[in-house]
Parts: structure tokens; C-alpha cells; sequence
């Protein structure tokens, strides 16, 4: 007899103990049965055998184990009532060490990351800064005059600024003009304080150093002035924040606006300028009708020491910002 | 509480000795499926009958404790001690209707080699036998407390039976 004889044999002995056979499974056990002298045995040895485990002695629970379950309960209980507090605040530092951790997982490479970033953007934050402090200087052309506007930044420093000017020219040899320009910023040294900026139409050249050396490329620009058709002016005055502009300026004024350190008088001898100017140019229109002509040089070029204005450090009166911008007419 | 454990406990009892063999290791597993299932009551959800719950923890705790102290080697010492034991349960057993000693010592004989059969039974099979021949539970029943198939039980009680009726007939029953 095969293995598997002997297993459906042995199922279906087994099954039949247990009344769980099928209807074709009982025909089956019936057959063999009536034919098999050793399944008739085998059926013979499980029912004896489950007689012997029916009659296998019942073992009772040993006395009192009751009451060691009871014992056993309230042990628990009390140790749970004292228990879980702990657990409690162990699962909280669990918990707090876990989210620390994952924190300074997440935030140490970001905390290194920002230290780079702000490593490879410090220069240009700083040019910023220095800038701010030393007064910046956007320019633009006012749309009614096409004269340039001279505005400080919106930072907190603006306030500070002590001198800030445009000197707008406009010729028609902007590529003569600008090269002129830079020789003489070249010639005297000014290349490091000098940030100059080409747009389509014009040329700006930042210039943010003492008021010395830009007193001396003005000077040496003198001979710019017969190349370009117009020149003009713009004071920024801190306190108004509003540009103080003198068209058709010439060299001499110019110099005499950069020279004075004192923001208010230059701005009362940058209005001086411009109606001496606007004088001269209705006298060049109509001759007959000025019977003098206007000194170009302002009659009193310090004004604002007499004022009783406070004087400003040296190190304040030092440094100034000028623009000089060349437009392509 | 009290009716429960004393209702429940000499079936429970005999069914996790029977599977273990040794009535401390009985007495213990016992007490701690009572706590465990009294702790735990409030998870109870009335699918399956409270015996049937009650005897899948105690089972499921027996066959572990079996499997772990198969694990460390104590077997062969617990089988040995076993078979003291299961002499000395026959012996502590009288059968009131014999008072015959030779028949009374035929009976504890039986006895003794019945359950020195059983206990070389692999435990899972130990354990379907116990459940149905010893404690009358149907396939369903048994299918819940091992958390198998009825399938399987099956063919496992059919195994376990012939295993069984192989050892006996070795010492001649």
C-alpha cells in the first residue's frame, strides 16, 4: 500500500471518529470495511484509543489557585498604578530625544548649508552694506526734463548720506566722451573706487571716494565740457530726500558744488547756480536786456560755514559719492 | 472574576498539563492565562466564546513555553521527569469503581503509557489531540484556538492519531 493509501485510509478513520466524513467518504470506509480485515482492525485500535484518552484521569487545578490569581491581579494592578507614571515620562524623553534628533538631523546640514550660502554671498552683501553707508545712488531720467534724478536707497543709512551728486552730460560722442572720462579716472588712480555701469543709451561711473580725488578728476574733466551739448547737475539733499538740480552747469561750478561740505549750503548754492544760469541764458537770448553779465563763479563758495551749521568729521566730509553719466544724444 | 477562574480553571488546567506535562510548569501556565485574559478583558469581543478565548491564550502560551523549553535543551530531562510524573498523576489518581489492586495497577499502567505516548508527540499534534479526544472540542473550535485552518486541523489529527496509535502499539496497546 502506498504512502498516500495510508493517509486517505488513516483521514478517513480519523474522520469518521469525528463524524466528518462525506457521503461518498462513508460509502468509501463501508467498503473497506467490508473487505479490509486490517482497516477493520485499524478502526478497531482508534476507537480503543480514544477510549483510552477519554479515560485518561481528569487533573484538577491545585487548591488555591484562585486566590494566586487574584494575588497575582492586584500585583499587577498596583504595579501598574505606579508603573505607567514613569513609563509615562520615559516615553515622553523617548519621544523628545527622538524629534531632537530628527531636528538636528534636518537642521545641522541646513545650519552648514546656510554657512556656505552665506560664505559665497558675504562680498556681495558687504558691497551692499558699503554702499548703503556711503550713499547709493540710483539715477534716472525725470520724464517732464530728462534731467537726472538722483535717489538714495531705502535703507536705514540713507539718511547718513553726507554727499551725493550726479553730473549728467549729453553729447553726441558718447564713445569720445566715456573715453575721455576713463582716461582720466584711469589717469588718476580711480579705478578701484569706480563702478561704472553701460546701458544702451548712456554710460554711468560710480564713483564713491574722497572728496579730494573727485574734486580732481572734475577738475580734469574740465575739457569735457566743449565735446558735450549740455551738462546738468543733481544734489541729492538728504533731509528733503528731493534732488536739487542745476542745468547748463559748467566746470568751475561744478567744482565749487563738489567743494562744499555742508549739504544745505550746497544745496542754497546749487539754486544760486541754476538762476545764474537761467539768467545767462535768457542774456545769450536777449542781450539788451542784462546790463551786466553774471559772475560764473558763485560770490561766496563757502557759504555754509557761516550759517552756524555743526561741521562734520573728517572722516564724514571725506568720502562722497558722485555719478557721472554721459548720455548719447 | 472569581466564578470565572473557578469555572474554567480544571478544564483549563487539564488541557495545558496534558499538553505539557508537568504539573508545576501546568499550575504556573495556567495562573498566567488567567491574568492575562482578566487584564485583557476589556479586548474581549464577544466573537468567539469566552472558553474558546480562554484556551487560545492558555494553548497558544503552552506551545510557547513548550517550543522555548525545547529551545534550551530541556526536553529530554522534562520527558524523563514526565514520565515520573505521569506515573505519579496515575498513581494520585485512584479509579473509585476498581478496588482490585492488580487491576488498579494495570489501570495506572495504562495511564502511565498513554500519557508517556502523548507527551512524544510533537506539541502541535499533542496539542489537536488534547483538544479533541481529551476535551471534546469540534474542528471549529480547535481551528480558532490554533489559529489555523480547518484543513489543517484535519490532516493534523489524522496525523497525530496514527503517530499516536504507533507508539502505543510498540508497548503493546
Amino acid at each position: 500500500m502506498s504512502e498516500k493509501e495510508h493517509l486517505e485510509k488513516d483521514e478517513l478513520l480519523s474522520g469518521y471518529m469525528d463524524d466528518q466524513l462525506t457521503p461518498r467518504q462513508l460509502t468509501e470506509l463501508k467498503r473497506l470495511l467490508a473487505n479490509d480485515l486490517q482497516f477493520r482492525q485499524e478502526l478497531e485500535a482508534v476507537e480503543h484509543q480514544r477510549r483510552l484518552l477519554q479515560s485518561l484521569p481528569v487533573e484538577t487545578a491545585p487548591a488555591g489557585m484562585a486566590e494566586e490569581i487574584r494575588s497575582a491581579l492586584e500585583r499587577r494592578f498596583i504595579l501598574a498604578d505606579s508603573a505607567p507614571r514613569f513609563d509615562t515620562v520615559g516615553k515622553w524623553r523617548l519621544h523628545l530625544r527622538r524629534l531632537a534628533a530628527v531636528a538636528a538631523m534636518i537642521l545641522l546640514p541646513l545650519l552648514a548649508l546656510g554657512v556656505v550660502v552665506y560664505m559665497i554671498l558675504q562680498p556681495t552683501t558687504a558691497e551692499r552694506k558699503s554702499s548703503m553707508s556711503s550713499g547709493s545712488v540710483a539715477v534716472s531720467q525725470d520724464s517732464q526734463s530728462g534731467a537726472p534724478v538722483a535717489t538714495t536707497g531705502t535703507g536705514a543709512n540713507s539718511s547718513a548720506l553726507l554727499f551725493s551728486a550726479v553730473l549728467q552730460f549729453q553729447t553726441s560722442q558718447p564713445i569720445a566722451a566715456n573715453d575721455f572720462i576713463e582716461k582720466k579716472i584711469h589717469t588718476l588712480g580711480l579705478m578701484n573706487f569706480t563702478k561704472p555701469q553701460r546701458q544702451s543709451d548712456r554710460t554711468s561711473y560710480k564713483i564713491v571716494c574722497s572728496r579730494q580725488y573727485v574734486e580732481g578728476l572734475v577738475g580734469e574733466l574740465e575739457g569735457l565740457w566743449p565735446r558735450c551739448e549740455k551738462a546738468s547737475y543733481a544734489l541729492l539733499d538728504a533731509s528733503t530726500k528731493q534732488p536739487v538740480r542745476v542745468e547748463a552747469i559748467g566746470p568751475q561750478q561744478a567744482l565749487a558744488m563738489i567743494r562744499l561740505t555742508d549739504i544745505s549750503a550746497a544745496a542754497k548754492l546749487a539754486q544760486n547756480i541754476s538762476e545764474q544760469n537761467a539768467q545767462k541764458a535768457i542774456a545769450k537770448a536777449n542781450p539788451t536786456d542784462v546790463a551786466q553779465p553774471l559772475p560764473e563763479k558763485p560770490s561766496k563758495p563757502i557759504l555754509a560755514w557761516d550759517e552756524g551749521t555743526q561741521k562734520l568729521s573728517a572722516d564724514q566730509q571725506d568720502t562722497i559719492c558722485l555719478v557721472i553719466e554721459v548720455l548719447g544724444l | 472574576m472569581g466564578r470565572l477562574i473557578v469555572k474554567y480553571q480544571d478544564r483549563l488546567y487539564n488541557a495545558i498539563l496534558k499538553i505539557c506535562g508537568n504539573p508545576d510548569d501546568a499550575a504556573e501556565l495556567t495562573q498566567e492565562t488567567f491574568v492575562k485574559v482578566l487584564e485583557n478583558i476589556n479586548t474581549f469581543r464577544e466573537q468567539s466564546g469566552f472558553y474558546t478565548w480562554l484556551f487560545r491564550v492558555g494553548v497558544n502560551l503552552t506551545l510557547n513555553f513548550c517550543s522555548r523549553r525545547l529551545r534550551l535543551g530541556m526536553r529530554s530531562l522534562d520527558v524523563a521527569a514526565g514520565e515520573q510524573e505521569s506515573s505519579s498523576m496515575a498513581a494520585n489518581l485512584p479509579d473509585k469503581r476498581q478496588t482490585d489492586p492488580v487491576t488498579t495497577a494495570e489501570n495506572r499502567e495504562l495511564v502511565r503509557h498513554v500519557l508517556a505516548a502523548l507527551e512524544k508527540l510533537d506539541d502541535h499534534q499533542r496539542a489537536v489531540v488534547v483538544l479533541r479526544d481529551i476535551e471534546g472540542m469540534s474542528y471549529e473550535q480547535i481551528a480558532e484556538i490554533l489559529q489555523i485552518e480547518l484543513g489543517t486541523v484535519k490532516s493534523r489529527l489524522s496525523r497525530a492519531r496514527t503517530a499516536l496509535r504507533e507508539l502505543l502499539q510498540t508497548v503493546g496497546i
